[in-house]
């Protein structure tokens, strides 16, 4: 039975020859009137009786209509076989790139009231002769009383476009409630995905593929019809290169093992047939990016925070389409900056506006590239990461025999913290360290009195700047010198 | 009808003036070809160096193609030599006027694919400069003999979208500079022998 409502009987018949038989089919309960048929055919059809005992008459009439025979049968439930509705695939599609194959198929058998557990077989199948190269069970629930709709996807060892691909399905529901035998649904029709393996183009596949180091390879050659396959190459690899395994009369694959990191422009495949044509197609093999190294955010003038980091094992994926792409978050603003600076620097660096009231960035980078991604992640107090500029412009205000003002200038806001100035006083002998502590300004100047200098004396100045403790961070560079020769006493 | 007469001293030196001004400017244009060879010879060897495999391999020659505006140069000897020189100067000057467009859309594609490959880069540049500067040497001989060079024709060079089409395309390329560096060699060595210095 395929609907718990209807049964599908049929019989043999001993004699050698059943040319013009006919049967008589009576099938009926104990005390019941039986309901009967005739038919031509050694097959009939009775509703199924789940309680009890169903006694079936055949009785067989030679082409003279003489009976020859008469048979009883005593059917219960568990003598009777559950044969799911064959399923229908309503949908395959195909992700080239992703190389998977989507099947979507309804179930709309048998509608019972209850949830019920289902296993499906899919079986795909490709080359020429056919043969089946994957057979996947999936299991599933049915609702009640519901037709459903289900999908299921695979991943091909072999770029689709190398060769046809069918699909096929088939279903075993657990049917609890039925006693007898529960068995396998037919196979459904085969769905089919064409390949390119037509005959009408040379090429290969899969074209411009990007791939992780260490992964195995498989490139497939179509070719045109007349043309007969010679050989596929691949890089200046021979001993890792699987013969190849023909696919159809105009498709062939070779598969590589443990590939190694290509070319900047690609390592390629190609593929010869004859008479004298050839085509081919490019790998580029290399590595996700590697987590973010030595992330560190900094800010010199409470405008711009700059953060920096290195890229960590560089992933041999060169150009727009291949590098990493690095973009850098900011959680609590929501705010997002992409980098565009030049490929593969030793340091990355990004430029994110500092926003106004806000102190705390909690920053993450986040890498990507065709074969993956990465992030790491900063909190940061800005206060706490201030690395000044360099002091720059340093003038001598105020110049007497022992005395000047130094004054210089630190560009950027910097009214938010208090600043630390080391001026180092050289004057041919040991130099002389002075730190000062200065209120961080607006209008980036600074400046500061040296005495106790001595009279007519050369002197070279330099000033660098951070911030005082507890928000040291950085020192700035040193300033330039700055050269100057104090009055005459007078 | 009024005869005017004709100084012919001037007139023979005003023609060996222009005979010689035509022979300096073959030799110059010659000399640029001897080094457009060479240069084509390194770019054709930096170039497939940097494509991989099969690039570079023994057994890999595969046939070049003609593009519109820059077919091969090859020609058998008999119908090479059955060209006349404006025909010789014209074919020259069209490949060479073409060539800069097809060399720069190699070294574009190159900068995409080889962004590393700097002297790959300088070389296609140096060869498209080259080219530029034989084509209007090779026009000015040919005004200098009277000649009228065509017009040049637009050309659209292939951009192919698959990478390994690219790697093609620019070896192909690569592969008919050098070939009509060597057929303007052979053009103007000829020519020379016309017009010597």
């Amino acid at each position: 039975t395929h609907d718990l409502q209807n049964v599908l009987c049929s019989w043999t018949t001993a004699s050698a020859t059943d040319l013009g038989l006919s049967y008589k089919f009576c099938y009926g309960l104990r005390y019941s009137s039986p309901v009967c048929e005739k038919t031509q055919d050694n097959r009939a059809q009775m509703t199924l009786n789940s309680f009890g005992t169903t006694f079936v008459g055949i009785e067989t009439f030679n082409s003279s209509a003489n009976l020859i025979s008469k048979n009883t049968f005593r059917l219960r439930e568990e003598n009777i076989s559950y044969v799911p509705i064959t399923p229908q695939i309503r949908n395959l599609t195909a992700n080239s790139s992703a190389r998977t194959l989507n099947l979507e198929w309804n179930y709309g058998g048998l509608l019972v009231p209850f949830d019920m557990d289902a296993t499906w077989q899919i079986r795909i199948l490709r080359k020429d002769p056919i043969e089946t190269v994957a057979l996947e069970t999936y299991d599933s629930k049915l609702p009640g009383n519901t037709a459903t709709i289900l999908s299921w996807s695979w991943t091909s060892d072999i770029p689709l476009e190398c060769t046809t691909h069918y699909a096929q399905i088939r279903c075993y529901l657990h049917l609890e409630v039925f006693s007898g035998t529960k068995t396998w649904s037919e196979w459904s029709p085969l769905a089919k995905m064409p390949g390119q393996d037509t005959g009408s183009l040379i090429k290969m596949f899969p074209v411009d593929e990007v791939a992780q180091v260490g992964t195995n390879l498989t490139f497939c050659c179509v070719w045109k019809r007349g043309q007969s396959f010679k050989k596929i190459g691949y890089s200046n690899y021979s001993a890792a290169l699987s013969p190849p395994v023909r696919l159809s009369n105009w498709s062939a694959v070779i598969y590589v093992q443990n590939a190694n990191k290509s070319i900047e422009a690609g390592d390629n495949a190609w593929c010869e047939v004859d008479p004298g044509d050839f085509t081919g197609t490019t790998t580029f093999v290399g590595y996700p990016p590697d987590t973010p190294q030595n992330l560190s955010c900094e800010t010199s003038d409470f405008k711009e925070i700059t953060c920096e980091w290195k890229a960590g094992r560089p992933t041999n994926l060169y150009s727009a389409e291949r590098r990493t792409n690095y973009t850098l978050f900011e959680s609590i603003s929501g705010k997002n900056v992409t980098y565009n600076g030049k490929e593969n620097p030793e340091y990355y660096r990004c430029n994110f506006l500092v926003l106004n009231n806000q102190r705390i960035y909690n920053f993450t980078i986040h890498g990507s590239n065709p074969l993956g991604q990465s992030e790491s992640s900063l909190l940061i107090n800005i206060n706490y990461r201030v690395h000044p500029q360099t002091p720059t412009a340093l003038t001598v205000i105020n110049n007497s025999p022992t005395h000047i003002t130094l004054a210089w200038q630190l560009s950027g806001n910097l009214m938010p913290i208090m600043l630390q100035c080391l001026v180092r006083i050289n004057s041919g002998g040991a130099p002389e360290d002075l730190n000062v502590q200065l209120n961080g300004t607006e209008n980036l100047t600074y400046s500061v009195s040296i005495d106790k200098l001595r009279p007519y004396t050369k002197y070279v100045f330099q000033v660098r700047c951070s911030a005082i403790e507890p928000f040291f961070w950085k020192w700035s560079r040193w300033s330039e010198n700055k050269h100057h020769t104090t009055l005459e006493a007078p | 009808m009024e005869v005017l007469p004709v100084d012919l001293p001037n007139l023979r030196t005003s023609s060996s003036h222009s005979q010689q001004g035509i022979a300096s400017r073959i030799s110059q244009a010659h000399h640029l070809s001897v080094s457009m060879q060479r240069g084509s010879e390194q770019l054709l060897t930096e170039y497939v160096l940097r494509q991989g495999i099969p690039f570079g391999n023994a057994d890999f020659n595969p046939h070049v193609p003609d593009f519109p505006g820059l077919p091969s140069p090859a020609l058998s000897q008999e119908a090479w030599k059955d060209l006349s020189d404006a025909e010789r100067l014209q074919q020259d000057v069209m490949a060479f006027s073409n060539l800069p467009a097809f060399l720069s859309a190699v070294k574009r594609q190159q900068e995409m694919l080889n962004s590393l490959a700097s002297e790959l880069h300088r070389q296609l540049e140096t060869a498209g400069m080259q080219c530029r500067g034989m084509a209007s040497n090779l026009k000015s001989i040919m005004t200098a003999m009277g000649l009228m060079p065509e017009p040049a024709v637009p050309v659209e060079p292939p951009n192919p979208v698959e990478n390994f089409s690219k790697k093609l395309v620019g070896y192909y390329v690569c592969q008919l500079y050098r070939e009509w560096a060597n057929r303007s060699e052979e053009d103007l060595a000829l020519l020379a022998t016309k017009y010597p210095l």
